[in-house]
């Protein structure tokens, strides 16, 4: 029997990328049960809060291997048939001489019993439980290409008014415009907050972001569900094997277009912000913008986003608002 | 294509016009930005600057079509007070698409100018740059930052009788 090895793992990029940092180690721990004591030094100390795999350990311990995590595997991702999941395991598998595989396909974020219990925070407001979607219509400032028209986004709530409620986050730093008629939540929610928010969504529409990842993290509170809706506006801009979960609806164009002819072109923004920053440069700018948008996003239409949003509905995944359940929440005066 | 970061046409600042009502102007980022001296420019070349005045302007001409259309609601003659509604509400809907215009053409920018409406007037407009974050810094800027570490000498050590390593010197000398 081999002996434990004490490792601290450090990552201080995005949540997104902290969330793919959780999947893996639940698979190494998963894929050798007993070999290894793991603590992480991360950007987002909240996505780690309950998790079981966790030991805490002290970067003075002399016994501890520290390794910085990246996943240059994404370098290569246009040609590989792998996922954004599998970046970090492989970065593991090479530094540490192991074998992991990836065991779910999803993050890791837990939630004690008393986050379970509580309330959601729409019915901490409202005083109704009441189902909600989350719906992120913006993003962060170096990767504007991500981003659709806000007015597209408001075509959707607008679509689905009688049926669906929006719960609409974002930092408030971030790119995020005001939507209508939806409970805005920008600005006013931590990290651990949109966890929590996300354990009771019924589902969740919103461009390539964090969000995606954390919906196919997070358990479900009705454990008759077996995978939350979810509607990504993608584009072109990253591989659909690279970044999409098999439970989303993810609508891109790779394949499409001249641009993204065989895979995601990993462009930054829209046009230059001004902002000292060298995703400005002309490499790193979208080579077909269309009305304000890149093409890719341009050409996806909120009646395709609305349809896929419906595909849960008419397959039973998601039930509509009831008639007693819209009134008096008076949308977007949080 | 590409947005066009200028206007097309040349900016109308409103500020300008013979007839400008201060009271109708709305504040930017909860501040009085005309006709007082702490106002941008009317010539502002920054960007952001004119950005601001642009959308400014937009809501000033949505609260003077507001003003009107409150003022046609007051004609005691229902035919007269129909004819003026209508003109006035077509006004609105005039201002309101060249306000939608703006927001289009800065929104591939990451600008956003809220209207905080107060009585149905745009009161002030709350803006987010895609420049600059909400301190007024480049988005990208470095940051920096220092602080002194106090280490306590060995007893018996005395500063001065340090040698401190010459940073002129060859490395590994």
């Amino acid at each position: 029997m081999q002996p434990t090895q004490k490792l601290i793992l450090t990552n201080f990029q995005a949540p997104g990328d902290i969330l793919m940092l959780t999947a893996a180690v639940r698979d190494l721990h998963r894929c050798y049960p007993n070999r290894f004591l793991t603590d992480v030094r991360t950007s987002c100390p909240a996505l780690w809060e309950n998790n079981p795999y966790l030991t805490p350990l002290g970067s003075d311990d002399r016994d501890v291997t520290v390794v910085e995590c990246h996943y240059p595997l994404v370098q290569v991702s246009n040609e590989r048939p792998v996922h954004f999941l599998h970046g970090f395991i492989e970065y593991l598998n090479d530094q540490l001489e192991l074998r992991i595989k990836p065991t779910i396909f999803g993050g890791d974020v837990h939630l004690s019993d008393s986050e379970r219990a509580a309330p959601s925070l729409v019915e901490q407001l409202t005083g109704k439980n009441v189902p909600y979607w989350i719906i992120v219509a913006g993003g962060k400032y170096d990767f504007t290409i991500k981003w659709w028209h806000f007015r597209r986004w408001q075509a959707v709530v607008d679509h689905f008014r009688e049926k669906i409620l929006f719960v609409q986050i974002g930092k408030g730093d971030d790119y995020h415009p005001p939507l209508k008629n939806v409970l805005d939540f920008r600005n006013k929610t931590s990290l651990r907050d949109i966890v929590r928010l996300v354990y009771r969504a019924q589902g969740v529409v919103c461009p390539v972001t964090f969000l995606m990842h954390l919906t196919a993290a997070v358990e479900f509170s009705d454990p008759r569900l077996k995978a939350r809706p979810c509607v990504v506006v993608a584009g072109g801009r990253e591989s659909p094997h690279w970044e999409a979960y098999p439970t989303h609806q993810f609508i891109h164009t790779v394949g499409a277009l001249p641009c993204c002819a065989t895979a995601g072109c990993w462009r930054s923004r829209i046009v230059p912000l001004g902002d000292g920053d060298e995703k400005d440069r002309p490499e790193h700018l979208c080579l077909d913008v269309r009305k304000g948008l890149p093409r890719c996003m341009e050409m996806i239409t909120p009646q395709q986003v609305c349809e896929r949003i419906d595909y849960y509905f008419r397959g039973g995944q998601c039930e509509a608002l009831k008639e007693d359940e819209m009134g008096g929440l008076a949308p977007g005066e949080v | 294509m590409t947005p066009n970061t200028h206007q097309q046409t040349p900016f109308d600042d409103p500020r300008k016009r013979p007839d400008f009502q201060p009271s109708l102007y709305p504040k930017a980022n909860g501040r009085v930005v005309a006709p007082s001296t702490t106002a941008p420019p009317s010539d502002a070349t920054d960007r952001n600057q004119s950005v601001v005045l642009e959308f400014l302007a937009a809501y000033y001409d949505i609260n003077c079509e507001h003003h009107r259309l409150i003022q046609a609601r007051a004609i005691a003659d229902p035919v007269a007070r129909l004819a003026r509604e209508h003109e006035c509400l077509q006004a609105i809907e005039k201002s309101l698409i060249s306000r939608d215009a703006l927001e289009d053409q800065y929104a591939p920018f990451g600008i956003i100018a809220e209207p905080v409406a107060q009585d149905g007037f745009t009161v002030d407009v709350k803006f987010t740059f895609g420049s600059i974050n909400a301190a007024g810094r480049l988005r990208a800027a470095p940051l920096s930052s220092s602080t002194t570490i106090p280490i306590r000498l060995p007893p018996g050590v005395k500063l001065e009788n340090l040698t401190l390593p010459d940073e002129t010197a060859p490395p590994n000398s």
